[in-house]
């Protein structure tokens, strides 16, 4: 039984950088929480039709999810050596807020773009 | 049975017992690395898995004590924990480069219990409360001072005093004095910095809790920014923030997205915005972009609008207002000289047009425009509306043409104190409602 959760203990997950890891991998607790983000997460690209919105319409919220990543990454590179502590721990959860908010403000400008459609097609008219 | 459980019982207490003697007996040991140097113009540490904390030395060298205490099970472990801490320490022409080294390839910590397995495959368990501090003593004839840590705090004193501190923070916090050249590089970190001369700030999800400044230059994402004033030039890169500067002396350039701005006295800026707010008392000269922007002002001075989309504008004083705006909204308690407007849908409320009265024009489609113009300003007036409104005192007016024919109207002339050269007002309207 020792023997097992040692080598349980030691069996860590993978860190290379082509193969982002779940937070839950690392933190089993944080499961159900990051489950829960991923979901809202999913719900709201959905909600959007992320992959068929042209990035070239909204370029700076494209580049904000761009930059978030690239910083979640960098953090997601320290949980081996700074796994337990609770800064980090925060900071990686605040990457599924920050994802959602920058959602959120997507929906925004879209919602403002038909906005501009539709008067641009009052006008005409 | 009742046998058998009570001895399990039994086992499971002695075991329990035996676990906490045995966590309880550990004993705390430290191993402290200490080097110092003189002739130190430059330093750079990059510190990790603990905090950073910067005094004064005395005797103009640099004094190095970084500690690694730890609570362990035996000789074996502690020596395991020791051997893998270092500090490298390099220096070369006045230039200071130091590195905590501490490097783990995993690291767990469950119920106050860690275990650390170290880069060369070496691994230790059941340690407890592992801390590496940091604390250097420099002296203040240093140019730079240059520090890094993450996950933790980096606290430097008052009285140290560096021509110029930098600060790299991951996730942690920071307290800094007044400092000349101040250079900050902060993710989702909270600092608290004295006054500076020179301000660079590049920071991420991170709040700035700053005193008086000299000049700012700030680029900052969905951080929240606090400063006392700012008496020289400010340039502000913002996206999403919430920043407030109690008062500004000199010309400030502002490229916002989605941030709101508190200021106290404002002097003249150029601002390119996008669903911004600005609050301020009172401002100078205002040259806006702006897209779904709120603006507040309580006294400005001239303000124009390159271009405007959606925006409010309210201030209760102004001396002019030049526009080129779609569906706006301006909103002035008293205006004093001008207003020059190319308008598409836009309202424009004035109070009071006091005066001295330089001129008013306004091209303008569905925009309605109430300007209050006060007794005793003289002018002169061409107006060409199609299904428009006009509305004016038309007994002040002398030599007047007005034709209306159809949905066309145009008006023409000049009050009775006016002349050739009075102000003008020319209203080019297309279903306009202006009241003078």
């Amino acid at each position: 039984m020792i023997v097992l959760a040692a080598g349980l203990f030691w069996l860590q997950p993978n860190t290379n950088q082509n193969d982002i890891p779940d937070l839950a991998e690392y933190y089993p607790h944080l499961k159900e929480t990051e489950e829960n983000y991923q979901q809202l997460i999913s719900q709201k690209e959905k909600d959007i039709n992320l992959k068929r919105l042209d990035q070239k319409d909204y370029p700076d919220l494209f580049d904000e999810l761009e930059l978030l990543e690239k910083i979640h990454l960098e953090y997601l590179q320290d949980v081996p050596e700074f796994k337990s502590n609770d800064q980090l721990v925060n900071t990686l959860i605040r990457y599924y807020e920050q994802r959602i908010r920058i959602l959120e403000r997507l929906s925004n400008e879209i919602e403002k773009t038909k906005k501009y459609e539709n008067r641009a097609k009052e006008i005409a008219i | 049975m009742k046998i058998v459980l009570r001895k399990s019982l039994f086992n499971i207490l002695l075991l329990l017992c035996a676990t906490a003697f045995q966590s309880q007996a550990q004993e705390k040991r430290f191993k402290t690395i200490e080097k110092d140097f003189s002739n130190i113009r430059l330093m750079r540490i990059t510190h990790r898995h603990g905090p950073m904390d910067v005094k004064p030395s005395t005797d103009g060298r640099v004094y190095i004590a970084i500690t690694l205490s730890v609570k362990a099970k035996d000789d074996e472990d502690f020596q395991a924990v020791f051997n893998h801490f270092n500090v490298d320490a390099r220096e070369q022409d006045g230039m200071l480069r130091v590195k905590t080294e501490f490097e783990t390839s995993n690291w767990n910590t469950n119920n106050g219990k860690s275990s650390i397995r170290f880069k060369d495959g070496t691994k230790v368990r059941n340690l407890r409360d592992l801390e590496i501090s940091c604390s250097l003593f420099v002296p203040n004839n240093m140019e730079e001072l240059f520090l890094e840590n993450k996950y933790d705090e980096v606290i430097v004193a008052e009285k140290v005093q560096p021509e110029a501190i930098r600060v790299n923070l991951y996730s942690g916090r920071a307290s800094l004095p007044d400092v000349k050249d101040l250079r900050l590089d902060l993710k989702y970190s909270k600092v608290k910095i004295g006054s500076f001369k020179d301000g660079y700030f590049d920071v991420y999800e991170s709040d700035i809790n700053g005193g008086k400044g000299d000049k700012l230059s700030l680029r900052s994402k969905y951080g929240k920014h606090t400063f006392e004033s700012v008496t020289g030039a400010i340039d502000i890169d913002s996206y999403e923030d919430k920043i407030k500067i109690g008062s500004t002396d000199s010309r400030i350039m502002i490229r916002s997205k989605y941030t709101t701005f508190e200021f106290g006295n404002l002097q003249d800026g150029l601002f390119d915005l996008y669903e911004s707010n600005i609050t301020a008392l009172n401002a100078g000269n205002i040259q806006f972009k702006s897209k779904y922007g709120n603006y507040k002002f309580s006294d400005v001075a001239n303000v124009v609008f390159e271009s405007s989309y959606e925006d409010e504008l309210e201030a209760q004083s102004a001396n002019s207002l030049v526009a080129d705006s779609k569906y706006g909204k301006f909103t002035f308690g008293t205006m004093k000289s001008k207003v020059k407007l190319k308008s598409y849908e836009d309202k424009l409320q004035i109070s009071s047009f006091i005066g001295p009265f330089e001129g008013v024009e306004i091209d303008g489609k569905y925009t309605n425009a109430t300007l209050n113009l006060k007794d005793g300003i003289d002018y002169q007036i061409n107006a060409s509306m199609k299904y428009g409104k006009l509305e004016y005192d038309e007994s002040k007016l002398q030599n007047s043409y007005y034709k209306e024919k159809g949905d066309q109207l145009d008006v023409k002339g000049k009050t009775q104190g006016a002349n050739d050269q009075s102000p003008l007002i020319k209203l080019s309207g297309y279903e306009c409602n202006v009241y003078l």
